[in-house]
């Protein structure tokens, strides 16, 4: 009896530790529903944004709670800018999308604020994300669930 | 041609921060949509939008076939002086289709 006992501790402990390193190795730092593919969406982060560490930053990102359909899902996003930089541009990336990337921003001399909005094409529900690069070199980032009831090609045998 | 429609409020106030509506009529066709016959559309979207005021650099958007079809575009900018907004689309056949819209800048009374 005591011996079950002591491998029943050490099952648990073990699945604890399992279930722990399982968490620790997701692939997607980021996203909370996982991405189809990270690398590419990694990659293209990289490529867009450099290789700084981005940091959870003050950038709000405005989708509808629920959408019928994923052809057309307004979009606003918008950075509040510090005083003393300015926001260099602003990259959305759509995790679940087949071309991870959205739309990417720049904004001159003559955009007094970084806020812009659009319609995208969402595959499926998914998190979005949202970078933004400070003049300084500092990458923020935010990211929202964006739901969709029908994706934009399902059924269809493709996707975005 | 291609339909193009501009929202530019004018008259504005010096100083004022303005709206900037834009939307192009453009299939955004991803590459990935095939007809009956299992051939692929090839790829065309807008890839490149950008804008400028009195000849300054307002925004540049790099788009993906993640934009919806016909894409809406909006920004902001601060109204200065009275000019022009320079409106530039390109598409992935390389071509370029271009808009103009007239601001009036008002000093406030």
């Amino acid at each position: 009896m005591r011996k079950f006992d002591h491998s029943r501790r050490d099952a648990l402990r073990t699945s604890a530790a399992f279930a722990a390193a399982t968490f620790l190795s997701m692939p997607n730092s980021y996203a909370a529903i996982p991405s189809l593919q990270p690398e590419r969406v990694e990659k293209l982060i990289r490529d867009r944004m450099g290789p700084v560490k981005p940091e959870p930053g003050p950038i709000e990102l405005n989708v509808p709670p629920l959408s019928e359909s994923g052809n057309s899902v307004p979009l606003t996003v918008s950075v509040e800018s510090p005083p003393d930089t300015r926001i260099d541009h602003v990259l959305v990336v759509a995790t679940r999308n087949r071309r991870p990337m959205v739309i990417d921003v720049h904004f001159g001399a003559g955009a007094p604020k970084a806020k812009f909005s659009t319609r995208i094409r969402v595959n499926e529900t998914q998190t979005l994300l949202a970078f933004a690069k400070l003049q300084s070199g500092t990458v923020w980032t935010a990211q929202t669930e964006v739901d969709v009831v029908i994706g934009a090609c399902e059924g269809l045998g493709f996707t975005y | 041609m291609t339909t193009i429609r501009l929202s530019v409020p004018s008259p504005v106030k010096r100083g004022d921060i303005v709206e900037i509506k834009t939307l192009i009529m453009h299939p955004m066709e991803t590459g990935f949509r095939s007809d009956s016959m299992g051939k692929l559309f090839p790829k065309r979207i807008i890839n490149l939008f950008e804008c400028t005021y009195n000849d300054v650099e307002v925004v540049r958007m790099e788009l993906e076939s993640g934009v919806a079809p016909n894409p809406f575009l909006t920004f902001f900018i601060e109204a200065k002086d009275s000019g022009s907004l320079k409106f530039r689309w390109h598409d992935d056949n390389g071509e370029i289709y271009e808009d103009s819209a007239p601001i009036e800048v008002v000093d406030a009374a």
